[in-house]
């Protein structure tokens, strides 16, 4: 073997659920990647133990994602919407019984969803344990991230709330996977002087960073992205391969762009009579997606065609062993160079796979599969069996930096984002001078403590400024943000001038559940 | 995953960002003259995000034929068994909101701390934010000279000439700062000149960080061996107690090694450390530098957005084609380019038309009931009613229902044809006419 090659997978969503509602159009995010990247995942990696291969990724599941996966109101929710979902598929296979091509489509979408509702039932409902099994089984690292992805530069002037996103995250880790974290990934791989000294605290003992980020580090890495560096406290930083990056994620030269993939956009949401389709949209007053998708993406012709599952596997097949031979040459050229074996680290957003590109969960499987069978340039591996047997590097300091557009923080710091922040500042500093105060709180206290952290965290979350920047739901992101630090706001007022109001506590509590265990001391 | 999706819920209107908020314009000379007032111009609003505009009222032209039975006008879902009742069950959130945290009111306008906010966001910006009042705002514009206040920002600490000297408009409370240097400590002051030309500090920030956007100049090489299977509690307590305290993990851990701590495997320095060359230097080089990393801003961000940006530009293209094409319905996107492609673009008129069946019935509940060969699910009451996409051809459909007890059926034998002959260019495509494309912001 001449290298090592690690796949990241990054899974992760705001915390979205909405007790107060019967159905929430935005719990959906969690719905369809449940449907279409999860647990395609969990069936992929069951296929590779079937088959006896022994086989390595590693994956983030946020906090804020495991705690939807875990919480039984979203669970029951998701039955239903799945529920709701195979009806539809049923339905389809009627509608189409004399339109052969659109009738085997329909017959392949209502057998995906009934595995996945069998795969979901098999786990218990539970897909942190589904995904908890690969990982006591040595096949999957799994890894955390800050508590409510929070972008961790933006949190530089307020130590304490770096060291609370970090730790709650880590209890949150050993509550979900009984054990510690090893790994993490930094929200949008924005790494920051500083955070090092926290990951050191919470015994995490690498991250991910964007490419620039390890080649702009002080003093120059020598070995490029291609070996970790040591942050100065100990920490191991890996940066990001350009070129498998740029296969799979670049608009021109990208996988996912190929003709005989599955288009996105065109959905029996939108291309159905909307009587017939209502039922079953995640809205029922307006056009949205479903799920059922009957074209392939064809070309620049406005001509869709119809999706040919055959030659879409076939695409994924070949591009699966393009990437293969593009990291074997890769890598025998860098391990000539370098003098020692390189490790090239790939994340991707897990929700690429499945959920954007429908059949990105093939090409991994076709990848893995022709890795672990056809090739004996590179071992798949996770970061921590690199660094169990490869515990010498590089010291230096990583630059700070993002994997957002321009390599930094415009993304999260902008004209349209910006009025979050003084808002954060504030509440920052009361949360610490709360954790400091309350040396010894009442019962009644301590719960309007943790819930203020809990509020705290939920508008640090880097998702809100991220969609007030795309401009995908405004206006949820934005009440988001102001209900999290209102609701902060008032229990600060109640904790420092008058008496905690329980049944309002209460209400909070109902609402914004997760972290059940978190420690307000962290702040202090 | 980045969530991307709209709402389609009804949405409350923006709150009106108060602040007046500007950018600078990158700035090269490194103090800007004194007592300059604010250019036109400097100064914009953020873009208001743009609403969706209300879905039209849709009118269903096959409601006013009389002669359709009822039951063509249901739909065909069968009625799940918790429904908890009629128009119930799909009502979207939103709508009805319950408790009392609905009404959690906005978010103050200021703080009034007089705290002065600095973070850069890049290597070349920073981001400026002071809480003031508007009334403290009003009276420190009233005692300064030059009716504003004015930010200075300077490298590395609050001594000698500031890099930049911004005048800002009387009502701003933020302002994003360009400064020349990368890698560079930034501090700021808010304050203002008063009438005797004397600068007055109301305030000043925290240090913040430019990120380096460069590689660096040193080149020299440290190598330190973190062992993985000790925790790094450990490592450090062992540091803490055995080598001075702030001393980084790697450098303290080195220094404890040459005092021979036998539980630390010693550093093995890569054999091909020693013998780095220049060579090897320009190979990698060749393989990786900065200038592809600038070519390749792709992240999470980027995938989503390149999505959304793609779109959104079919749909720019599709709106001029509707300029051009007047005579199509408002809001259809039948005629021009797009993801559901129903014409050709700039058409003009255009005519989509097709043809689905609707078989329905009714029977015993507790039925069995097959279509085409396939069992079907019935309502609870025992009807159904399925559509069935209708393409040119002659079609059998046989329609058989089975007594739950097996012991009595009854069967139908349906034969369809269609055959259909057009006049000019007609689409085939089954999409409603109403079909409206998601806006570009929503998606």
């Amino acid at each position: 073997m001449q290298g090592y090659l690690s796949l990241v997978l990054h899974a992760h969503l705001p915390f979205v659920r909405h007790p107060e509602h019967d159905k929430f159009l935005e719990e959906n995010w969690l719905f369809e990647a449940i449907t279409e990247t999860y647990v395609p995942l969990i069936q992929t990696m069951e296929r590779w133990l079937r088959d006896g291969m022994d086989t390595r990724l590693t994956l983030t599941l946020t906090p804020t994602l495991c705690s939807m996966l875990l919480d039984p109101l979203l669970q029951d929710r998701y039955v239903r919407h799945l529920s709701e979902l195979i009806e539809l598929s049923e339905k389809e296979i009627h509608r189409t019984h004399w339109d052969k091509p659109f009738h085997e489509l329909a017959l392949l979408y209502h057998r995906r969803f009934l595995d996945v509702r069998d795969s979901y039932f098999a786990c218990g409902r539970n897909l942190v344990a589904a995904f908890r099994q690969f990982q006591e089984l040595g096949k999957l690292e799994i890894i955390t991230s800050a508590a409510t992805h929070a972008l961790l530069p933006l949190l530089a002037n307020h130590p304490p709330s770096i060291r609370a996103q970090l730790l709650v995250a880590r209890d949150h880790y050993r509550s979900c996977f009984g054990r510690d974290p090893r790994g993490i990934w930094l929200p949008e791989c924005a790494y920051v002087d500083g955070a090092d000294v926290v990951l050191q605290e919470a015994n995490i003992r690498w991250f991910v960073t964007d490419t620039h980020g390890i080649l702009n580090a002080r003093p120059r890495p020598r070995y490029g992205v291609f070996a970790p560096i040591f942050t100065p406290n100990g920490i191991a930083a890996i940066g990001r391969d350009l070129d498998s990056a740029k296969q799979v994620w670049s608009k021109n030269e990208g996988y996912p762009g190929d003709s005989r993939y599955r288009d996105f956009y065109r959905d029996v949401g939108f291309d159905l009579d909307f009587d017939y389709v209502k039922p079953h949209l995640p809205a029922a007053d307006k056009r949205g997606f479903t799920g059922i998708k009957y074209y392939r993406i064809t070309g620049d012709s406005p001509d869709k065609q119809v999706y040919d599952r055959h030659a879409a596997l076939e695409a994924a097949a070949d591009h699966a062993q393009h990437f293969l031979e593009a990291r074997m040459v890769q890598i025998g050229r860098l391990a000539a160079i370098l003098g020692r074996p390189p490790l090239l680290l790939s994340p991707y957003d897990a929700e690429l796979f499945g959920h954007w590109w429908y059949e990105g969960p093939e090409f991994l499987d076709f990848f893995v599969r022709k890795a672990y069978y056809d090739q004996q340039v590179f071992t798949l591996v996770t970061p921590s069996e690199y660094l169990e047997s490869h515990p010498t590097h590089q010291v230096a300091t990583p630059s700070a930096s993002s994997w957002g557009e321009e390599g930094y923080w415009r993304v999260w710091l902008n004209e349209t984002n910006e009025w979050i922040y003084p808002h954060l500042q504030v509440a920052q500093e009361r949360m610490t001078e709360l954790a400091r105060r309350f040396a010894n709180p009442t019962l009644l206290q301590a719960r309007a403590l943790r819930q203020a952290g809990r509020e705290l965290l939920l508008a640090q979350a880097s998702d809100w400024p991220f969609i007030l920047r795309t401009g995908t739901s405004p206006e949820y992101a934005r009440k988001r943000v102001k209900d999290h630090l209102l609701r902060f706001i008032g229990l600060h007022d109640q904790l420092t001038r008058a008496s905690v109001d329980a049944a309002w506590l209460g209400e909070l509590e109902s609402r914004d559940n997760l972290f059940p265990e978190i420690d307000y001391r962290y702040w202090a | 995953m980045k969530p991307i999706k709209s709402s389609p819920r009804k949405k409350t209107a923006a709150s009106p960002r108060r602040a007046k908020t500007a950018s600078t314009k990158p700035k090269s000379s490194a103090r800007v003259a004194r007592r300059k007032t604010p250019a036109k111009g400097e100064t914009a609003e953020a873009a208001p995000v743009k609403e969706p505009a209300p879905a039209a009222p849709r009118k269903r032209t096959r409601k006013a034929i009389p002669a359709i039975p009822p039951i063509l006008l249901e739909d065909d879902r069968p009625l799940a068994a918790h429904a908890s009742g009629p128009g119930q069950r799909y009502v979207l959130g939103p709508t009805a909101p319950s408790g009392r945290l609905e009404a959690e009111g906005e978010l103050p306008e200021s703080y009034g701390t007089q705290q002065l906010l600095l973070a850069a966001r890049d290597p070349h910006w920073l981001y400026a934010h002071w809480d003031l009042t508007r009334e403290q705002q009003r009276r420190y514009n009233s005692q300064s000279a030059d009716g504003h206040l004015i930010l200075r920002i300077y490298a590395n600490s609050l001594r000698g000439r500031p890099a930049v000297e911004v005048h800002v408009h009387p009502e701003s409370r933020h302002w994003f700062v360009y400064v020349n240097r990368a890698a560079t400590r930034y501090v700021s002051e808010l304050g203002f000149y008063t009438g005797n030309g004397k600068w007055k500090t109301l305030s000043t920030s925290g240090a913040t960080l430019t990120p380096p956007d460069t590689v660096a100049a040193d080149t020299s090489v440290e190598f330190a061996t973190i062992p993985f299977e000790l925790p790094l509690g450990k490592l450090v307590s062992l540091v803490k107690e055995a080598v001075r305290e702030n001393v980084p993990l790697a450098a303290a851990l080195e220094e404890l090694r040459t005092h021979g701590h036998p539980e630390l495997p010693a550093t093995k320095t890569p054999r091909s450390a020693a013998a780095w060359t220049p060579a090897q230097e320009r190979a990698l080089a060749e393989i990786i530098s900065m200038d592809r990393v600038h070519r390749v801003w792709m992240g999470s961000l980027e995938i989503t957005e390149l999505i959304r940006r793609q779109f959104a530009e079919e749909l720019v293209s599709l709106s001029v084609a509707q300029q051009i094409a007047p005579t199509s319905p408002p809001g259809a996107v039948g005629a021009i380019s797009s993801p559901w492609g129903a014409g050709q673009p700039g058409m003009g008129f255009w005519f989509n038309v097709n043809a689905e069946l609707i078989v329905y019935g009714a029977t015993e509940p507790m039925a069995t009931v097959t279509i085409g060969g396939r069992p079907i699910r019935l309502r609870p009451d025992g009807s159904f009613s399925y559509r069935f996409a209708l393409p040119d051809g002659r079609y059998e459909l046989p329609v058989v229902a089975v007594s739950a007890d097996q012991t009595d059926g009854r069967a139908a034998e349906m034969k369809f044809s269609r055959d259909t002959e057009v006049r000019g260019d007609v689409g085939a495509s089954a999409q409603d006419p109403e079909l409206k494309a998601p806006e570009p912001a929503t998606l």
